[in-house]
């Protein structure tokens, strides 16, 4: 099947099976490894890519699903400020060490950069309650939250917390 | 090979109409899976459960089929494609149904909340399913739709087993159909799990009642109660139903209906809880919504 999509702000066409999931895709097809398998099964939150501005887990979008959408990946966070620039969550986690063996990491990063955004549009800073329940689908076995909540609630305002 | 590679050859129809879905139902002689969200799809497929078979309806793009809507007649109408994130963000739900909306919030991670929808949560029939029990307390009918016309269905009576539903292979899902919690009644929903998100519901229950004060009694002048995680599939607790209806609320009455309740339902023992387990909290749970109703009725505040 013929699919044409953006990715990161590029247009993508490709032929490929219609329920490849765009973990696949993503991984296989377009070279783009920063996104993780972790269970496959919509548990974890490791593969967590936008798709049309919205959260979704990429091992549960069948690629069809995807034609004429708009998809962004942890590596189009990473150029969401310009080239090279780091998304002020990404800052924020480096600064505050908020990352452990990594493997959640790219998902957490898309979830958060997401919630940090509509945050910083509303212009309101949240609870720690509410940084926990965004990121409740996204679960990190090193049980490293505590540091991946104040790098959001960080990014949040501004970074000079 | 895992089974959405093995997928392959499966083709994918998308249609942005209702009339092209249930057409190519009603020509199509070859078996047909419907994708909605994919949540459960998705899953199923990748871990081997189940083949996709050589076609599959993707009725996602059939914007027609996802709306929120306060009918004529004061039910609320909701498009089968209307995701739990949607639920969440309807104001209406949240007055007129806050049991579902409550619900909504506690299935999965956002990340499953902005794909799985109500019409999928209610067609793939899983006894656990969060989305249900709340809509069987809000005495909802399905409204399902061939190429042939229509027909309305009771959803207590919608499920005939163990993720089977009365559909047709030809039938689509259009239409979620409940009343509204009524002035003066008050619901209730509870999930037990292991955590608060991403986990399937040991025991998952709802309810609504409508307590009246007269004179000193508090009179139940209606329950509806649902449930899941209990039996093969979601049901709506009639007995206990039966039991509660126009009584005094007393402590006694509450008691038999625990027991009611726990005859009614018909858990099992598997890898996420037992049957004992699963009955004692099912009726501590009916027993919490009791109380509170009784509670709220003593402290003299009108109807509750």
């Amino acid at each position: 099947m013929r699919i044409a999509m953006t990715v990161n702000g590029g247009a993508v066409e490709l032929d490929v099976p219609p329920f490849k999931r765009l973990l696949d895709v993503l991984r296989e097809d377009l070279d783009l490894t920063g996104t993780k398998e972790g269970c496959g099964e919509g548990e974890c939150g490791a593969c967590t890519v936008l798709l049309d501005g919205e959260p979704l887990c990429a091992c549960l979008v069948p690629v069809a699903r995807c034609d004429g959408g708009e998809v962004v990946t942890v590596e189009g966070i990473m150029g969401s400020r310009g080239p090279d620039a780091m998304h002020p969550l990404q800052a924020s986690m480096a600064r505050l060490g908020a990352s452990q063996c990594g493997i959640c990491i790219p998902g957490m990063v898309v979830m958060g950069a997401h919630f940090v955004d509509a945050a910083r549009r509303e212009g309101r800073v949240p609870t720690e309650e509410e940084v926990r329940s965004a990121i409740a689908g996204n679960i990190c076995r090193c049980t490293g939250y505590v540091k991946i909540v104040d790098a959001v609630l960080d990014a949040v305002q501004g970074g000079e917390v | 090979m895992r089974g959405t590679r093995a997928a392959a050859r499966t083709e994918v129809f998308s249609p942005h109409s209702l009339e092209a879905a249930v057409q190519l139902l009603a020509e199509v002689k070859e078996p047909v899976r419907i994708l909605a969200g994919g949540t459960d799809l998705m899953v199923e497929v990748e871990t081997g459960r189940s083949e996709l078979p050589g076609l599959v309806l993707d009725i996602s793009r059939i914007r027609d089929l996802r709306f929120v809507d306060e009918g004529d007649e004061g039910a609320i109408h909701i498009g089968p494609l209307v995701t739990f994130a949607d639920v969440r963000r309807s104001a209406l739900l949240r007055e007129k149904a806050p049991a579902l909306w409550q619900a909504a919030g506690l299935v999965g991670g956002e990340q499953i909340r902005n794909a799985a929808t109500l019409g999928g949560n209610i067609m793939n029939a899983s006894p656990a399913a969060d989305g249900i029990p709340p809509l069987l307390a809000a005495e909802t009918h399905v409204v399902l739709t061939s190429s042939e016309g229509s027909r309305r269905i009771p959803l207590f009576s919608f499920f005939k087993g163990y993720r089977t539903t009365v559909a047709k292979p030809e039938e689509l899902l259009t239409e979620i159909v409940l009343q509204p919690l009524a002035e003066g009644a008050h619901a209730y929903f509870r999930k037990v799990a292991p955590r608060r998100a991403q986990a399937i519901s040991k025991v998952v229950f709802a309810g609504r009642i409508h307590v009246a004060r007269d004179g000193a009694a508090a009179v139940l002048k209606t329950a509806r109660l649902g449930i899941g995680a209990v039996a093969p599939h979601a049901l709506r607790l009639f007995e206990t139903e039966r039991l509660l209806g126009a009584q005094v609320l007393t402590p006694r009455l509450i008691e038999d209906a625990v027991r009611t309740l726990r005859s009614e339902i018909a858990p099992i023992d598997d890898v996420r809880s037992t049957a004992d387990y699963r009955r004692a909290v099912a009726g501590n749970m009916l027993r919490a919504f009791l109380m509170a109703g009784l509670t709220r009725s003593e402290s003299g505040k009108a109807g509750f």
